[in-house]
This record gives C-alpha cells, sequence and structure tokens, in this order.
C-alpha cells in the first residue's frame, strides 16, 4: 500500500523529468543529422537525415513520440544504430550496476568500518590516518586515481586486467576505484553519528545489562547512526550512476554512463533522453528503497507514516 | 547527487538559541585557533586566498607565452615546477589560475547558498503547497546524474568560466536547500520561536533575527565542506572539455589536460594535483574545525574499551577490599573517592573525597545543586564513567562486597550484569529508540546465561508485570515512542532489575515526570525494594522526595558531602548551614520542582574555582569573616548522630 | 611525401610478405587482439563513419572495387567495366557463383539491390549524398550490373572503391533489421561472430569464401576502449597485439617495450582552419598573413609530438596521389605577416579574430588553438579561441557563412576523392561551402573535371584547381596528421590505409 502510494506520487516527478529531460536534450547545442552526415554535407543532405530522424515534426508531436517509446520500444530507436533504445540500455546497465552496487557496497562496508574505527578511538593514530585518507580520498578526482591504478596494478604488477568488461576480473579496479567516494563519505557520516550517539543514556543501559563494549557499539550505537547513512546511501547511489559516466570511460567497461556519453557528442538524442529517464526511475526506486529501509531501521518514522 | 550531501543534516540535530549569534567573530576565530586542524585548515585557507589575490602580481613569467622548443621540460631552477605542453611556465600558471580555481569553488557555493538557502528557509516557514513544490522541484534536480546536469547547463550557456560557476552551483542547489530546510524547521519548533510567532512577530523579522543566525553555523560548514567537491565537479567538466576557456589556466582542466601525461611527465600533473588536493584538504579542515564549534555532539568523546584507560591509571586490580570488615555486607561502600573531569587544562576535580556505604535494603539519597558532582557520583558507582572523559584519581568502590575499579572488562561486565541496575532521568532517552522493548528486556535477561527463547520471553514478561505494565505480552513487541513517559521509565527499572541486582542507581528517576506518575514510580520502587532487598542510590534535588522514601540522606556541595546521615535526623534538624538553606527553600509540597534551590543566596561555585577554605564559604551567614573558615576546608565529623563537615555545627544545635 | 609512406609500408610488411607467398594458401592460425579507441555502433555501410567500421566492412564484405594499402584501385567483385560512349552508363561485369555467408547468391540483382538501398530516401543513409550521382542502378542479367548516371562522371571508381560501397544482403537486411548493423552478412573473408555493445566484437573466418583474400587469421579480437591511457595499458600488458590512436606522449613508452613498436602510417586527415571569407579575411593580404604567422613545425613537433607534418597542399596524402599537387612549405615569418597586416591598414592590436575549435575531435585540437592564438598575438593581432564541445562545434562549422559570428573554424577532413572534395568546398554557392569561397574559374574546372574520364586531362584539370586553391588561401592550412598504432612484433603482415583503416588481407602471427 505505501510503496503504492509512494510510486503514485514520484509520477508527477518522473513527468516533469521526462519534460525537462526533452527540453533539456533539444536545447544542447548540435544537430544530431548535420553530425551524423559530417562536415562535408550540403544543407540538402542534412534535411534528408533530418526529415527521416523525424526532427522535423513539431516538439508536441516528437514529445508525444518520446512518450510513447516508454512503452513502446519500436517508437524509440537509436539515431545511430537503429536499435530500440531498450535493447542498447538493457545490454549495458548489467555492467554499470555492477560497477555501482559493487562500488557501493564496497565504499559502505569499508566506510563503516573506518568510521567506527575513528569513532571508538578519536583522536588516534587510526584516526589521524583514516581522515587523511578520507579527504584524499575526496579530493581526487576520479578519472586520476583511476589510471594510478591501471598503471600500478596491471602494468606495474600486472595482477589485474588493465581495460575492459569480459572478465569478474575485469571489474575489480573499477569497483575498488569507485569504491573510494562512498568509503571517504561513510567513514566521515559514520564517525560523526556514531561519536553523536555515543552520549546517549540507552548506552549506560545497555552497558549497565553487562553487554560488552563491542555489542554496545554495534548493536546499540551503530544501528542509530546507520538511520541518518542509509539516505546518504541512497544519494550516493545516484551519484555513482552518473559517476559512471567517467569510471566507464576510463576502464573501458560498456555501461550505460559511456553509452550517455558517446550519446551526448553524437547527439543521439533518443538514447539520452532514455538514460536519463531511466536514471530518474532508479533515483525514485532508489529513493523509496532507502524510505523503507529508513522504517525498518527507525520505529518511529513507520508510525509517522501511519497517522499521515 | 553531490558528494557532501548529508554530513551535517542529522535528523535530531537540535537548535540552541542564539548563543553564537551574539558572539563576536574573534571568539569563533578564537574557537577555531584552539583545534589543531582549524589552526592549519585557517592557514592554508589565508594562504590560499592570499595566492587567489597576488597570484598573478606574483607569477615569475609570462603564464601565457608559449614556447615550443621548451615544452614537457622537467622542474629546474628556471621552470620551477617545469613547463607544459605548449612550452608555458607551470609554476607561473598555477599562481595565476589560483584565483580562477578558487574562483570556482567560491562563486560555485556561492551561487548554491544564495538560491537554495532561501528556498530551503522559505519551504520550512511557509509549508503546504510551496514546500510540496519546492521538494518537488529538489527531487527533479536530484534525479539527473550532476554531471550529466552540469554537462547541458554549461553546453546550453557555452563553456566559459562564469558558466562553469553557475552550472557547479545549481548541482549543489538541492543540498542546501534541503540542509536549509531541516535546520530551519527544527529552529522554527523551539519554544521560544514558536512563541514570537504566537505573539505575531513579523516573520522576515524572526527569520532574520533568529533563523539566520541559527542556521548560519551549519550552513557555512556545510559552505566549506561544499567547496571540494565543486571544485572537482568542475574539474570533471573540464574532463569532458566542457571546462574554463583555454588558454586561462585553472587548476582542474590543467590537472585534466595533463591526464595522458601521467607516466611519461608525472610533474606535469603533480602540481595542479596537489595544489588543488591541498586546497580541498584546507577547506574541509576548516570546516570540521567549524562543525566541531557548531556542532557540540561531533565533539563527544568516545569510551575506549575500559581496560585501557584503567591500566593507565591505576596498577591492575587488587582484590584486597574485599578483606576489610566493614566492606563485607554492604551494598555499596565508597571510600575517599575522588573523581576529576579530563579538561584541555589538565584534570578538573569534581568528587573531592567522598565516603559512603549503603547497605542491602536501605535507600541513601543524594541532594545537592545542579554541578554538586551527584551525578558523576552515581555514575562512578555504576562503573559507567568514560575513563576518557574522566578519571577515578584515588578512592575505592565496591559493590556488594566485590571492588569495582581496576576490572578487567570481562569483569567489569560481570560486575554490572550481576549487582547493578541503573534508571536514568529521562526514560526516552534511556532507552533504544530502534529496538522493541521485548528485544531490550531480553537482552538484560540472557546477559551472561543462556536460555531458550520461551523461557526469556517468560522472563520478560514476569518483569514487566513486576513494574505493574498491563498486557505484558502484547507490549514486549512495541517500541519505546508507543508508551508514556511513565511507563518507559518503568520499562526501564524493569530491565535494571532483569538480573536482581544488588544495587538499584537511580538518577533523578522522577524529574522528567507528571507529579502523579512521579508518585507512583517512587511506590513501585519502594515496593520493589522490600520484596527483593537490594539497596538504592537515589539522586535528586527533591527535599520532599527525599523526606518520603530514602532511609539516608547525603548533602552534596562543591564535590564532598558536607552532612549525611539518617534522614530524619538531618531533615529534623540540619546542622550544615547549607543543609539548612536548601531545607529553608524547600516549599512544603512537591510541586515547583527544581526551582527551590535558586533561592539560596548566592552562586553555585565553580568547579576549579572554589574558595579557598570551606568552599560554602562566599554563601554562608554562619561563616562570617571567619578565620577558620577561610584557612582549610572543615573535616568530616561525627556531630549529634550525623557526619557534617562544618567547623561551626555545633551552633546550629542551640 | 610519396616515398615515405611507401618506406614505412614496406618496413612494416618486408618480413611478412615473403612468408606470406608460402603461406597464401595455409590454414587460417592464431587470434589477432585489436585494441579501438572508438566504438563502432554499426556497421552497416550505410551509417558506419568509423575507421573500425571501415576495417570490418573491408574484412566482412566486398565492393566491386577496392583500394589497396596505398590507396590504388583494384578490382574486387568486379571483373571489368566500362563507360559507354556519351559517359553516362557504367558497366561492371562481377565474378559469377559467389555467395554470402548465409548462402544467399551474390548475383547481379543483389548488387543493385545494395546500391538502391542505400540511395533510397527512406534509409536514410548518411552517405546518399556522396553516392547521390551513381544515379539508377539496374542489374541485367546474371553477371552485369548498370549505373545510368545523371550526368557523366569520372570519379565513379573511386566512389565505388570506397567500404561505403560494399555489397550488403539487402534481404537478410530486410530480415534482421537493425541488427544487420551489428551482424552483418556480407562476401567477405571473415564475419562477425559476436557483438557485444561497447565492450567489443570478434570476426571468424567465412567459411564460404571463394575470393583473392582468404582469412589467414583464425580470430580478429577487437576490445573498445576509449581512454588513451588505458588502451596502452592494454598492449603493455601483452593483453592486445595492436593498438589505435597512440598519443604522442606515450610513443616512449611503447617503443621502449620489448615486444611491440609504434609505427607511423601517412594519414589522408588534413587539418586546417577554415575562414569565413567575410570582413577582415575577405583581404587575401590578412589571410596571407595569417599563414605566415604559423609555426607549423614548431606545432607538429612541439604540440603534436611528430604525429603530423606541415600540410603542403589543399588534399592530404593518398587522397588520389596521381591527382594530387604539394607545394613548397610555407615559411614562418611573423616579420612578413606583421608587413601584410600593416599593409591591410591593420595596427598592431587593432584586428580581432574569433575562432573555433573543438575539443578531444582530433590530436591535441584545444591545445593548438591555445597555440594559434599565441601566433595571432605574436603578429598583433588580437586572438579569441573558442574551444567548445564537439555538438556546438559541429553546429557553428555547418552554419552559413552569413551566420557565423566567428571568423574560422578548426576542421579536419579525410578526403573521398579530389572531384568530391573540391567540389563540396569550393565550387560556388554549394552546401558544403561554408567559407563562401567563389571563384569562377574554379567553378568552370570543377564542371569540367566532374565530366572529364581521361586521367592525363584530370591531373592536369585539378593540377590548376590546386594551384588556385592554395594561393588564394582560403584556410589556415595547417599539418596532415600521422597515425600511430602500437604493434606488437608478433604481428606481421599488417597494413593501414590512409584513411585509417586497417587491413587484415596478410596478416600473420609469429
Amino acid at each position: 500500500m505505501f510503496v503504492l502510494r509512494r510510486l503514485g506520487s514520484a509520477l508527477p516527478t518522473l513527468f516533469a523529468v521526462s519534460l525537462l529531460v526533452f527540453l533539456f536534450v533539444d536545447l544542447i547545442p548540435g544537430d544530431p543529422a548535420q553530425i551524423l552526415a559530417g562536415p562535408t554535407a550540403s544543407n540538402e543532405e542534412i534535411e534528408s537525415i533530418r526529415k527521416f530522424l523525424g526532427l522535423n515534426e513539431p516538439l508536441l508531436t516528437r514529445y508525444g513520440q518520446f512518450l510513447r517509446g516508454i512503452w513502446d520500444p519500436s517508437a524509440a530507436t537509436s539515431f545511430r544504430t537503429h536499435r530500440p533504445v531498450v535493447v542498447e540500455l538493457s545490454e549495458r546497465l548489467p555492467n554499470t550496476l555492477i560497477v555501482s552496487i559493487g562500488g557501493l557496497a564496497l565504499g559502505i562496508v569499508v566506510g563503516t568500518i573506518a568510521g567506527i574505527i575513528c569513532a571508538m578511538r578519536p583522536g588516534g593514530l587510526a584516526d589521524a590516518a583514516i581522515t587523511v585518507l578520507t579527504l584524499a580520498g575526496i579530493s581526487m578526482p576520479i578519472y586520476w586515481l583511476g589510471l594510478l591504478c591501471i598503471w600500478f596494478f596491471a602494468v606495474n604488477l600486472g595482477w589485474l586486467p588493465a581495460a575492459g568488461a569480459s572478465t569478474p576480473a575485469h571489474f575489480v579496479l573499477p569497483i575498488l576505484v569507485i569504491a573510494t567516494r562512498p568509503a571517504a563519505m561513510f567513514s566521515r557520516l559514520v564517525a560523526t553519528s556514531l561519536l553523536e550517539s555515543m552520549g546517549k543514556d540507552y548506552l549506560d543501559t545497555a552497558r549497565a545489562k553487562g553487554l560488552s563494549e563491542t555489542r554496545v557499539v554495534l548493536f546499540h550505537a551503530l544501528r542509530n547512526s546507520l538511520i541518518a547513512a542509509v539516505s546518504v546511501a541512497g544519494v550516493q547511489f545516484g551519484g555513482m550512476l552518473g559517476g559512471s559516466v567517467v569510471t566507464e570511460t576510463v576502464f573501458g567497461i560498456p555501461g550505460v554512463g559511456r553509452l550517455l556519453v558517446d550519446a551526448v557528442s553524437r547527439a543521439d538524442y533518443p538514447v539520452i533522453q532514455y538514460a536519463i529517464l531511466m536514471f530518474a526511475f532508479f533515483f525514485v526506486v532508489i529513493n523509496l528503497v532507502t524510505d523503507l529501509l529508513t522504517q525498518w531501521l527507525d520505529p518511529r518514522t513507520r508510525d509517522q507514516e501511519r497517522t499521515t | 547527487m553531490s558528494i557532501m550531501p548529508n554530513v551535517l543534516s542529522a535528523p535530531e540535530r537540535t537548535a540552541r538559541p542564539d548563543e553564537f549569534a551574539r558572539q563576536s567573530r574573534w571568539v569563533l576565530l578564537r574557537r577555531i585557533l584552539s583545534q589543531p586542524k582549524g589552526v592549519v585548515g585557517l592557514t592554508l585557507v589565508t594562504l590560499y586566498l592570499l595566492l587567489a589575490i597576488f597570484g598573478p602580481v606574483l607569477a615569475p613569467q609570462d603564464a601565457f607565452r608559449q614556447n615550443f622548443a621548451q615544452t614537457l621540460r622537467p622542474p629546474s631552477a628556471a621552470h620551477w615546477f617545469g613547463t607544459d605542453q605548449l612550452g608555458r611556465d607551470v609554476f607561473s600558471r598555477i599562481l595565476v589560475g589560483a584565483r580562477a580555481t578558487l574562483g570556482i569553488g567560491v562563486g560555485g557555493v556561492a551561487v548554491a547558498f544564495l538560491v537554495g538557502v532561501p528556498l530551503g528557509v522559505l519551504a520550512a516557514w511557509r509549508r503546504g503547497w510551496i514546500e510540496a513544490a519546492v521538494m518537488r522541484a529538489i527531487d527533479v534536480m536530484l534525479s539527473f546524474p550532476d554531471i550529466v546536469f552540469a554537462l547541458a547547463v554549461v553546453a546550453i550557456l557555452g563553456a566559459n568560466t562564469q558558466n562553469v560557476i553557475i552550472a557547479v552551483g545549481i548541482v549543489s542547489i538541492p543540498v542546501f536547500a534541503r540542509t536549509a530546510r531541516a535546520v530551519t524547521l527544527s529552529i522554527l519548533a523551539e519554544p521560544y520561536i514558536e512563541g514570537s510567532i504566537a505573539l505575531g512577530a513579523n516573520p522576515v523579522r524572526v527569520i532574520l533575527r533568529h533563523v539566520l543566525p541559527n542556521i548560519s553555523g551549519t550552513l557555512l560548514t556545510l559552505s566549506t565542506l561544499l567547496f571540494a567537491s565543486t571544485l572537482l565537479s568542475a574539474s570533471g567538466l573540464g574532463f569532458l572539455g566542457l571546462g574554463t576557456q583555454a588558454p586561462f589556466p585553472e587548476w582542474g582542466t590543467m590537472l585534466g589536460e595533463s591526464r595522458s601525461y601521467i607516466r611519461s611527465h608525472p610533474y606535469l600533473a603533480t602540481f595542479p594535483g596537489l595544489f588543488l588536493a591541498v586546497s580541498a584538504l584546507a577547506f574541509n579542515l576548516l570546516g570540521d574545525a567549524l562543525r566541531t564549534i557548531y556542532d557540540p555532539t561531533s565533539r563527544r568523546v568516545a569510551r575506549r574499551a575500559p581496560l585501557l584507560g584503567f591500566l593507565r591509571r591505576r596498577a591492575p586490580a587488587d582484590p584486597a577490599p574485599q578483606t576489610a570488615d566493614e566492606a563485607t555486607g554492604l551494598a555499596v561502600s565508597v571510600r575517599g573517592l575522588r573523581i576529576a573531569y579530563r579538561t584541555s587544562e589538565g584534570l578538573l576535580e569534581v568528587v573531592r573525597g567522598v565516603d559512603l556505604t549503603i547497605r542491602p535494603g536501605r535507600t541513601l539519597a543524594v541532594v545537592g545543586e545542579s554541578g554538586s558532582g551527584k551525578s558523576t557520583l552515581l555514575r562512578a558507582v555504576g562503573t559507567l564513567v568514560n575513563p576518557q572523559e574522566v578519571a577515578i584519581t584515588a578512592g575505592e568502590i565496591s559493590i556488594g562486597g566485590e571492588t569495582a575499579l581496576g576490572l578487567a572488562p570481562a569483569a567489569l561486565r560481570d560486575l554490572r550484569r550481576r549487582k547493578i541496575g541503573i534508571v536514568f532521568q529521562d526514560a526516552a532517552n534511556a532507552l533504544n529508540p530502534v529496538l522493541t522493548i521485548g528485544n531490550q528486556l531480553a537482552e538484560a535477561v540472557t546477559a551472561g546465561s543462556r536460555l531458550d527463547p520461551a523461557t526469556v520471553r517468560q522472563r520478560c514478561i514476569g518483569l514487566l508485570r513486576d513494574v505493574n505494565i498491563a498486557d505484558p505480552e502484547r507490549r514486549l513487541d512495541m517500541y519505546p515512542h508507543q508508551f508514556s513517559g511513565g511507563m518507559k521509565q518503568r520499562i526501564v527499572i524493569a530491565i535494571a532489575l532483569a538480573q536482581d541486582p544488588e544495587v538499584l542507581l537511580a538518577d533523578e528517576p522522577t524529574s522528567a515526570l507528571d507529579v502523579t506518575i512521579q508518585q507512583q514510580i517512587l511506590v513501585l520502587l519502594a515496593e520493589i525494594q522490600k520484596k527483593r532487598g537490594m539497596a538504592i542510590l537515589l539522586v535528586t534535588h527533591d527535599l520532599n522526595l527525599v523526606a518520603r522514601f530514602a532511609d539516608d540522606v547525603a548533602v552534596m556541595y562543591a564535590g564532598r558531602l558536607v552532612e549525611s546521615g539518617d534522614v530524619a535526623t538531618v531533615l529534623e534538624r540540619p546542622l550544615h548551614p547549607y543543609t539548612q538553606a536548601l531545607r529553608a527553600s524547600a516549599p512544603g509540597g512537591s510541586e515547583g520542582r527544581g526551582r527551590h534551590l535558586r533561592t539560596i543566596a548566592g552562586e553555585p561555585p565553580l568547579i576549579g574555582r572554589l574558595p579557598s577554605g570551606c568552599a560554602f564559604r562566599p554563601r554562608c551567614q554562619r561563616s562570617a569573616n571567619r578565620a577558620e573558615c577561610a584557612a582549610s576546608e572543615p573535616n568530616v565529623r561525627a556531630v549529634a548522630g550525623r557526619d557534617v563537615a562544618c567547623a561551626f555545627a555545633e551552633e546550629a544545635m542551640r | 611525401m610519396r616515398n615515405l609512406r611507401r618506406s614505412c609500408y614496406v618496413t612494416v610488411l618486408s618480413a611478412g610478405v615473403s612468408i606470406m607467398a608460402i603461406q597464401v594458401q595455409a590454414q587460417p592460425a592464431g587470434t589477432l587482439r585489436v585494441a579501438v579507441g572508438a566504438d563502432p555502433a554499426t556497421f552497416d555501410p550505410a551509417f558506419n563513419d568509423l575507421p573500425v567500421g571501415n576495417a570490418v566492412d573491408l574484412a566482412v564484405m566486398e565492393g566491386l572495387f577496392r583500394l589497396d594499402p596505398q590507396n590504388n584501385v583494384q578490382k574486387n567483385l568486379a571483373t571489368d567495366y566500362a563507360f559507354s560512349p556519351d559517359g553516362k552508363v557504367f558497366t561492371v561485369k562481377i565474378r559469377t557463383g559467389r555467395t554470402f555467408s548465409n548462402g544467399d547468391p551474390l548475383n547481379a540483382e543483389a548488387v543493385a539491390a545494395s546500391f538502391n538501398r542505400m540511395l533510397d530516401e527512406k534509409t536514410g543513409s548518411i552517405y546518399r549524398g556522396l553516392y547521390a550521382s551513381l544515379g539508377t542502378i539496374k542489374a541485367v542479367g546474371e553477371d552485369t550490373v548498370e549505373f545510368h548516371l545523371a550526368e557523366p562522371n569520372g570519379h565513379i571508381l573511386m566512389l565505388l572503391s570506397n567500404t561505403a560501397a560494399s555489397i550488403v544482403n539487402v534481404k537478410a537486411l530486410r530480415a534482421m533489421g537493425a541488427e544487420y548493423g551489428r551482424k552483418p552478412v556480407g562476401s567477405g573473408p571473415y564475419m562477425v561472430e559476436k557483438f557485444i555493445g561497447g565492450e567489443g566484437f570478434r570476426l571468424v573466418p567465412n567459411p564460404s569464401y571463394s575470393g583473392d583474400y582468404p582469412a589467414t587469421l583464425k580470430a580478429i579480437d577487437f576490445t573498445v576502449v576509449p581512454e588513451d591511457g588505458s588502451r596502452m595499458a592494454l598492449l603493455e600488458t601483452g593483453s592486445v597485439d595492436v593498438v589505435e590512436r597512440v598519443p604522442p606522449e606515450s610513443m616512449p613508452a611503447i617503443n621502449a617495450l620489448k615486444n611491440a613498436k609504434v609505427i607511423n602510417p601517412p594519414s589522408m586527415f588534413s587539418i586546417n582552419m577554415e575562414m569565413v571569407l567575410r570582413g577582415p579575411l575577405a583581404d587575401p593580404r590578412v589571410r596571407k598573413a595569417l599563414n605566415l604567422a604559423i609555426d607549423r613545425e614548431g606545432i607538429t613537433k612541439g604540440i603534436l609530438g611528430g604525429l603530423g607534418t606541415p600540410s603542403v597542399g589543399m588534399v592530404g596524402p593518398g587522397t588520389q596521389d596521381e591527382l594530387r599537387k604539394t607545394f613548397p612549405p610555407i615559411a614562418f615569418d611573423p616579420e612578413g605577416a606583421k608587413k601584410l597586416l600593416a599593409e591591410a591598414g591593420y595596427k598592431p592590436g587593432q584586428l580581432t579574430l574569433s575562432f573555433t575549435c573543438p575539443t578531444g575531435r582530433y590530436i591535441k585540437d584545444s591545445q593548438v588553438c591555445q597555440a594559434l592564438a599565441g601566433s595571432f598575438e605574436n603578429i598583433g593581432i588580437k586572438a579569441a579561441p573558442l574551444v567548445v564541445d564537439r555538438g556546438t562545434w559541429s553546429k557553428v562549422i555547418g552554419m552559413e557563412p552569413a551566420q557565423r559570428t566567428d571568423n574560422m573554424g578548426m576542421v579536419g577532413r579525410a578526403t573521398a576523392g579530389m572531384d568530391y572534395t573540391l567540389y563540396r568546398l569550393f565550387f560556388t554557392g554549394v552546401g558544403a561551402n561554408r567559407t563562401g569561397y567563389t571563384n569562377p574559374r574554379v567553378d568552370a574546372l570543377l564542371k569540367e573535371g566532374r565530366a572529364t574520364t581521361d586521367p592525363a586531362k584530370q591531373k592536369e584539370i585539378y593540377g590548376e584547381i590546386q594551384n588556385i586553391v592554395w594561393s588564394d588561401q582560403p584556410f589556415l592550412f595547417l599539418w596532415y596528421q600521422t597515425q600511430a598504432l602500437g604493434v606488437a612484433n608478433r604481428v606481421q603482415g599488417l597494413a593501414i590505409q590512409p584513411n585509417e583503416t586497417l587491413v587484415f588481407d596478410k596478416v600473420t602471427l609469429k
């Protein structure tokens, strides 16, 4: 019930996104027909390609066509490959998801552990080391880190393949690299909110029961800290999908991000539009999942939901 | 969407009154500089700002002059940082580029701030459809991958520094709007703001006077933290070919351009990368320092595994106290206890030599003003002081005949489990909000033993019955927030009783409750005590409560027990002037709790700035400039059936 | 130039060719692994616009004619050809008994269908304009194809030998739809075994092939890696045998490898700043001054790291070398440039020129743009370089001259034949003439050259056109690109055409 209601309330957002995406893409400079035809094409040739692509139709007709493409794959084909955009996207989505989810999961695990260490021993050596690493992780452009890792792990040490996506080993480096940002984020976040809950009386209640310090931190303090962290994880996942643009280019992974960049540089409108719409839909779903997770973690929000 | 979103917007941040708004900026500066990371961060940020202002003047060479004969040279005396692929001096380009780089960071944050904050405040203030519209718009913005969003903005507007600033700024708007809304909402919910709104204050005025100053700290912190991610976004745009206009230098773009030289000419990337990373670091450090100032919870120090702290301070466990006859047969025995807070200025003593004992089945009440050290004493007895914050510098504590100091973690846990139960002032905080009551009870029941689930459940139900909670089976699956305050306190008591402790420590157990509920809880405690024969250590400032429920009383002032003994004896005829003042100020009934003590003349003493001699001297009418009072702290002596620490206690008997 | 190219080709091949002579009939052996930078979206010759796609089309399909690695036209499916006396019908005889890889017959009808499909407006081919001059195509019997041209065309062989004119199996294409672009059914020595979008694809021998270029490799594996550094790493770790587009700064690292070297075949890609002939640039003295202000040697050596040679003529090498004309290099003479500007009435600092460059489209494009700005400043011209993304760039350089707000734009052209290129760029008022260039003499010569089928006459006509254009300087002539590929030592017989197409005809692995 709740899920349905939430999805229903997301529809206007998705509608606004679809309209914005459509108009945005139209505003991006570059005429697909001209780019396809190349620099030596004459106006007449460009015109004929434009007609073929249906770019001369009125804006509203094209928007209608765009909306139709959402449920009718044959109405939405790439300008370049003429294949349905759905097919293009679904072919590449698994790679993007593997890298994004893998990176996020690894980042959360590493970040949470680092955050706990920081919170348990503030001011210690580990805290200082983690803080420096964290800041480095936040300050380093991802493409840089990627190139350095390829150079070190693939070329110098020869442990892992440099680029591509044909074996599971190919995904190790991208996941490691993409995990740095969420790991850095989470170690800070978890440390902050852990320290915040450290002063709470219920931890002393738990200690007075005779529980070990580890159990007190992991079972009582961390669980509360995670509530704040979950919402950030949701937002982060959206960011990871966006960040896949760069990672996939560096590591030669055929994913949606690279498809999108290629499409932008080639003005392949349908691919750009549906790819972004898909990202938006993911975001809505992620928000929902985040809310459900928060509800599961925090019983207080459940009742709020019930009363409103 | 962006990199730094909710670091600060922890949902339950409590807003503070205009405390900081009234402070001059020199105080803020001093507070920043009192932290090492603040010093480093602020110094670096200042250096960077100077670089941005004077960089172009300082550049030793023309940053735009190309020389194809001198391309890609390594660092040398002529070119400190080497030359780039067009033969330009990298050092000069970095100096000249400081302005554009920091401009993008600062400008981007400023754009996001100036658009996002008013939107967030507006949404929080107006609620209704405006809030819905703003939040929906933010949802839409967040739905776009940020780099794509920025890319579209730059692509539409055209690539130049100004548009890059706008693009990276727009990307960060949702973060500011969300944070501003969340913080504003929490401030608007403060009673004093609600009050002024109810009184019809001008909304603009309320926002300007009360809301903005209070949220400025959080937003300032967020701004510095976002700075780094803004620079990175701009650098990412440069990577995709939509950065600032060549040939104008900007660190992010320089870094992006040099990525293909990463191996052949590593220095080319090293210097812009270093400057970029250190600038991000500097702003992050400053942000951290600001956060520490504006968000006191982040300063809180965690608890170390207790053993380490104890080891550092004391010799390993010494079971000697058990041999002393006086310790046997006592539920609690405290001897010469001295406790100090660890502060940056050194140790600050809050408990200065306390002796007390409680026999099984008896209730000892410790009374005193806030700040007298009574709660610290209680936590020390409960073995719950945080060794990182608090040091036990001398004395002995034993619970049920076993020493409670210097124990290994396992022994300490065992002691806590078997012998100690604790009830806190605010039951809402004492229960974990995210776990069911059953869960939390079961945890207490099963600690240190293995029981099958059915037995555990039966025990939990039994405990709830003991504290007079109806329908316990159903209640087990409920969460703390579903109970009233009085019920929660009963549950806390049930948890404390789970392992049949020898001593129950109660820290103002009723002061957060209504008068009628207060009564019920106290009756309950008395009943349970009668049934189980345990000792109770009750900390309170309510003399009426003491008179009705305690067997013994100890009056605490400035870290010492100034008068202790049988309740009837002490309260009937207090001998210490402080006890007298306390009694005199307590009205007959129990209403108006918390206010009585203020009627005692003079200010409570500040820890660490105690007067010489008797600590109560400045407020004492009896001392009247007597030399004895100023000379030394009066010893505790037995006078008329109680212990009292006043050189002239006998005067009260006349 | 020609010698240089040939010598380069020879060094690559020298070892391989002699072995090849013996191995011609040998079984295909070994897997060649190639890493490319661009992501081919389709191999359908009607839509492919990438050199990788050309290479695949060349291996997977056959045209009536084909180009050898020196861009000389050779017969492929065609056995004989002839023009009608009025020059309006071009007849080609084709081999008989050939089939597509799926068994469909490759007869005259199939050839005609392939061309007519490309020229059909409903297909939306990006090459319809280029091939429109072929007119209508008819099959006569099993082995004869007739091209009914609208007007005589002396350049039809050039057009038909391009991979865009490869013969597709229209029947299979109808059945497969867009999927045909990934696994085209052709009649070449190889066929596409699998295609993973964005990741790579694999070619394997076509068992039914019976032409002159039988497959020598068991498989050719392509991997797509756009980022230069990552692609180079693949060669360095030995994961691939050939990498495309080696950036200049990586050449030393690859040459230092024990098992691979960089090869530098020439490219027909010619990069110029194409001027908008209006305002100050309508004055030939200003154009000349700009051309004198550029240090081409400095740019090609310093910025391009040797991956370019200064332009010495309008069209790049390998276009149609028999018609191509080269000139002495333009001197680097800033003083002379200043003088010319003064003659034209511009004091230092008076003239402002803006120019549009893409970023990431050509080797070091945005950096060259900065260098050009420096050169202009050097002779007292205020330079306003606009480095823009690809979409904006294509929009700007595709504008009518009258709409342009900038003064010139950087464009690279891989010339698809002398007639096509010169006609489109310099014939007055033609759609693709974006400079606004107009010269009645050139117009007349272009018309004449198009109709001429006599090679000697063509050489004379196009020689004169190139003379005029070179001295009119509607472009700021810059450089011809040089290709750079990293090739493992085990690879023998790899050839690269000037249009950057890899030719696998004779590749073997040691």
